[in-house]
Parts: structure tokens; C-alpha cells; sequence
């Protein structure tokens, strides 16, 4: 038996399950040859370490998080619900039955007309080609930086705006956040931007489900419909205290007239720092002096309205250092 | 299955919501579940952080004097199907950031199993579950556990030893 025979069935050999003559063949080698002995004694050491490595402390504030969790109440769990569930359930059943039934009976030239509203697949098809048709003519003529921030667009529907109960929930959130790290870009208190795959995007939606937050903005969160994406996707959470306002500066912007490409490219000119930029949203460290220029051009800027956003004015005004600045960038 | 005294005593005491008594069931389990989750999760394991609390939380409310089972065995039932349902973890995810050499290196090696098999060797052989425990926790005869149970062993043996000679792994 050479090394690399002895090797190959170290495993095996490790967990008793070579038959006998083999296992001493095996001993017989591991007892004069040392890169073998050392190569089973690594591989045994590296199970005990298993125990090394599940030695966690228990964190901060998982005791919290439990008295969270129980302070929701129970849920319903008596065999009485249960059984009226089932109950309702099909009375719901059979009352939606005849009621789908007597609809028949009574009005079937409604039911027929609201037919006609359902496209078929041949019309499903066409549109869908046409879809494709406008889509290509538009990069066609739209030439390539445009061509790029068309395939962008359809990537980038992710913004949540969170709104938490508490200041101790946003840390508790912020903190799990922080631990999971899906492709951080930016990171504060008050919001965090990230570029992740898709399946961190599933992992983030969960944790998300799974907050005591309410979430009062943003796609709805459905796990079972992703997006299809090879491109890194790009997200946004904004995370807000109920009834305080003034922490987070941000604003969303739409162009009527004008080009946000052209608006941030302004803004490079004028000396901006940028944090992060995407044709949906850009990250700005502003200086007060700055800021107020910024204002200014918000407010001069020929077809640029500003929708909505968040944050004080007399804040910012009054603050000694650079803090960041949000912006959404939306066209038409 | 036998119940052990202080898990009744722990258990009537969680029932009557005594003062330290939750305390008490997340210092005795916490530490050694979080840390089965990053081991078994990786990055992933902060994902999985909000069900065990959840799971905590059920297991309390499922408490009474009158205990069939021990806590930890709720307690990691409960667990499980919340991740398995949620998370559908196939695949662990890289070993943590900043994580020492050593324990990358099992990191990637407990990544290369199957989830079933992960969970199995570290509940036996991190977290030091019996095998009634783990009968209990897995719906399996003990048969059925020692077979499994060995063949997640050799596979991160084998993991392991692949894991080892791929310097590239290691040096990255």
C-alpha cells in the first residue's frame, strides 16, 4: 500500500468503516510513514475543532428579540379554531360555488362580456414581440450610454422605506443588517445601499418579513416572484422612526424635461462627492456650504420638481460636519 | 423520551412566566444554537437570527408542567422548520468574514455538504446531542441516525481533505 492509497482511504479508515484486513494494511503503513500519520491526525484534529467553532456567545439581544417575539401574542392554536377554520373554510367554499353558479344562470351574458377582456395567447404573443420590436429600436437609436441605462432600469425596483416603532428596533435591525453584509455599498443609521445577487436579495426580503418594521414604501415583498437577474441588483433601505423625521436627508426627484443623466453630471462638476451613483439613485457627502448649493439647484433646475423626501432643513442647516444626502432620480 | 428534572422544573417555571426564567432557557441554549447556526448558515447564519428567536419564542409558549419532550428538542425542531422553510438552505455560504485559516477551512468543508448532513454532524458533534435527541429532533429510528450520521462524517472527511489540498482556497 503506497501513500496515496493510504491517503485516499484515510477517511474511511477514520470512521471504522474499512473491513479489517484493510485497516491493518492501513496501521500497519500510518506506523512508519510520517506525511501520512501527520495527514490523519489533521484530519481527525480538524473534527474536534468543530466544537471550537461552535462556542458563540449568545448575542446581545436575543433575549429582547424573544420578548419581542412573545409580545406579539399567541397565535390561535385551540382545537375549537381549528375546527371553525375548517368550518369556515367550507362554508366559504360551497357559498362561492353557488354563488359562481347563480352568476352563471343569471347573467351569463355579463360573464361573456368580461370574457372578451382576457387576452388570448396568440394576442399575449403578439404584444410581447411588439414589446421586443420597441425595445430594440430604442437601442438602436438611442445610442450606448442610453442603451445601457435602459437595461439598468429594469433592475432597479428596489427601494424599501422602513419605518420602525422605536430606536432600539431600528439597532436591532441595523445590527442583523450589519451581520449579514449582502454586498454592503453604504451603510449608516439611516439607510444602507447594497448591490447583491438574487439570492441574497430572497435572504434580505426575509429579514426583512421578519422585522418588526412596517414597511410603507417599495415593491411588494414576494419571495415566490424574484427578479431574473445576472447583474448585481441594487437596493435601498431607508430606515425611518416613527414620528422623526429630521435624521435622514433624502429627496426623490423627477425630470420633466430634463435628463437626469445631465443632472449628475452637473453635480460632478460642481464638485460633489459621490458616495455611489446609479441612474436611480445617488449618494452625496455634503458639506453645509454645499448643501445649500445643492438647494439651490434643486429649486433652479428647469424641468426638475422634487416629489417628496424626508429631513430638516434647520437640521442639516445647523450641522457642523458633511452628512449624506439621497437622491432618487426618476424620469417623466 | 426522558425528560430531564431541571428542563420540568425550567418548563413549569416558563409556564408561570417567573421573573429570570426566560433568561435562564436563552443562557443554557442560545449560545450553542447561534453558534450551530453560523456554523451550519455561514453568512447567512444573521438571516436565520430572527428565527431563532421565533423559535425561542414558540417553545416558551408551548411550555407546561406537564413536559413530553426535553426543551432543547422543541427547541431545535422548532428551529429547523422555520429555517427549512424560510431560507432553503441547500448550499452554505462562504466562511465569515475575517474568519481565522483553521476555521475557513471547515467552513468550506461543512459547505460542501448536504444540509441534512451538515445539521446532522454539527448537532452530534458540535452541540453534543444524544441520539435520542437527535431521534427525537430528526423523526428517525436510531438505525437510521448512526447511518446517516457516519456518512456525513466521511463526507467531510473527504470534504475536508479536498478542502486541504486546494492551496488556492486556503491562501484566499
Amino acid at each position: 500500500m503506497n501513500c496515496a492509497d493510504v491517503q485516499n482511504q484515510t477517511p474511511e479508515y477514520l470512521e471504522d468503516m474499512v473491513p479489517e484486513e484493510i485497516r491493518a494494511r492501513i496501521r500497519t503503513h500510518l506506523a512508519s510513514c510520517s506525511t501520512c500519520q501527520k495527514h490523519a491526525s489533521r484530519l481527525s484534529s480538524f473534527s474536534g475543532d468543530l466544537k471550537l467553532m461552535g462556542q458563540e456567545e449568545i448575542p446581545f439581544d436575543l433575549v429582547r428579540a424573544v420578548r419581542e417575539e412573545l409580545s406579539r401574542g399567541t397565535p390561535p392554536s385551540s382545537s375549537w379554531f381549528k375546527k371553525t377554520s375548517v368550518f369556515i373554510l367550507i362554508f366559504a367554499c360551497v357559498a362561492g360555488l353557488w354563488k359562481a353558479d347563480m352568476l352563471l344562470k343569471r347573467d351569463s351574458k355579463k360573464i361573456f362580456s368580461e370574457e372578451k377582456q382576457v387576452i388570448d395567447d396568440r394576442e399575449a404573443a403578439a404584444i410581447l414581440q411588439k414589446l421586443k420590436e420597441t425595445e430594440a429600436s430604442l437601442e438602436r437609436g438611442a445610442g450606448t450610454k442610453a442603451s445601457k441605462r435602459h437595461k439598468v432600469a429594469s433592475l432597479d425596483p428596489f427601494r424599501w422605506l422602513l419605518k420602525f416603532a422605536s430606536a432600539s428596533e431600528r439597532e436591532v435591525f441595523a445590527a442583523q443588517l450589519k451581520r449579514v453584509n449582502p454586498g454592503e455599498v453604504f451603510h449608516s443609521q439611516y439607510f444602507a445601499a447594497f448591490s447583491m445577487d438574487q439570492s441574497h436579495l430572497s435572504d434580505l426580503m426575509t429579514l426583512i418579513v421578519n422585522s418588526p418594521a412596517s414597511v410603507t414604501e417599495g415593491p411588494k415583498i414576494d419571495l415566490k416572484t424574484l427578479p431574473q437577474s445576472e447583474a448585481p441588483l441594487q437596493v435601498m433601505l431607508l430606515m425611518e422612526i416613527e414620528g422623526n423625521r429630521d435624521a435622514l436627508f433624502w429627496r426623490q426627484l423627477r425630470f420633466l424635461r430634463y435628463d437626469s443623466y445631465l443632472f449628475t453630471r452637473r453635480l460632478h462638476d460642481l464638485g460633489f462627492k459621490f458616495l455611489f451613483e446609479s441612474p436611480y439613485f445617488v449618494l452625496l457627502q455634503v458639506s453645509p456650504a454645499e448643501h445649500q448649493t445643492l438647494q439651490l439647484e434643486l429649486g433652479n433646475t428647469f424641468g426638475l420638481e422634487t416629489v417628496r423626501g424626508s429631513g430638516n432643513d434647520f437640521f442639516q442647516k445647523n450641522s457642523q460636519e458633511s452628512f449624506p444626502v439621497l437622491l432618487f432620480l426618476r424620469e417623466g | 423520551m426522558n425528560v430531564p428534572a431541571e428542563d420540568r422544573a425550567l418548563s413549569a417555571r416558563l409556564a408561570r412566566n417567573d421573573s429570570g426564567a426566560l433568561e435562564e432557557f436563552i443562557s443554557l441554549h442560545g449560545g450553542s444554537l447561534y453558534g450551530f447556526l453560523r456554523s451550519a448558515l455561514g453568512q447567512r447564519a444573521a438571516f436565520a437570527y430572527s428565527f431563532l428567536a421565533a423559535a425561542f419564542a414558540q417553545t416558551v409558549r408551548s411550555t407546561s408542567s406537564d413536559l413530553k419532550e426535553p426543551l432543547r428538542v422543541i427547541l431545535t425542531r422548532s428551529l429547523l422548520s422555520r429555517i427549512q422553510k424560510n431560507l432553503k438552505p441547500k448550499h452554505a455560504e462562504g466562511p465569515l468574514p475575517g474568519a481565522e485559516r483553521r476555521i475557513s477551512v471547515l467552513f468550506l468543508s461543512l459547505a460542501c455538504l448536504p444540509w441534512e448532513e451538515r445539521i446532522l454532524l454539527l448537532l452530534r458533534d458540535q452541540a453534543d446531542y444524544s441520539m435520542e435527541e437527535l431521534q427525537a429532533v430528526f423523526s428517525k429510528t436510531e438505525s437510521e441516525i448512526r447511518g446517516r450520521l457516519q456518512k456525513a462524517r466521511l463526507h467531510f472527511r473527504e470534504a475536508l481533505k479536498k478542502t486541504l489540498k486546494d492551496k488556492s482556497v486556503l491562501n484566499s
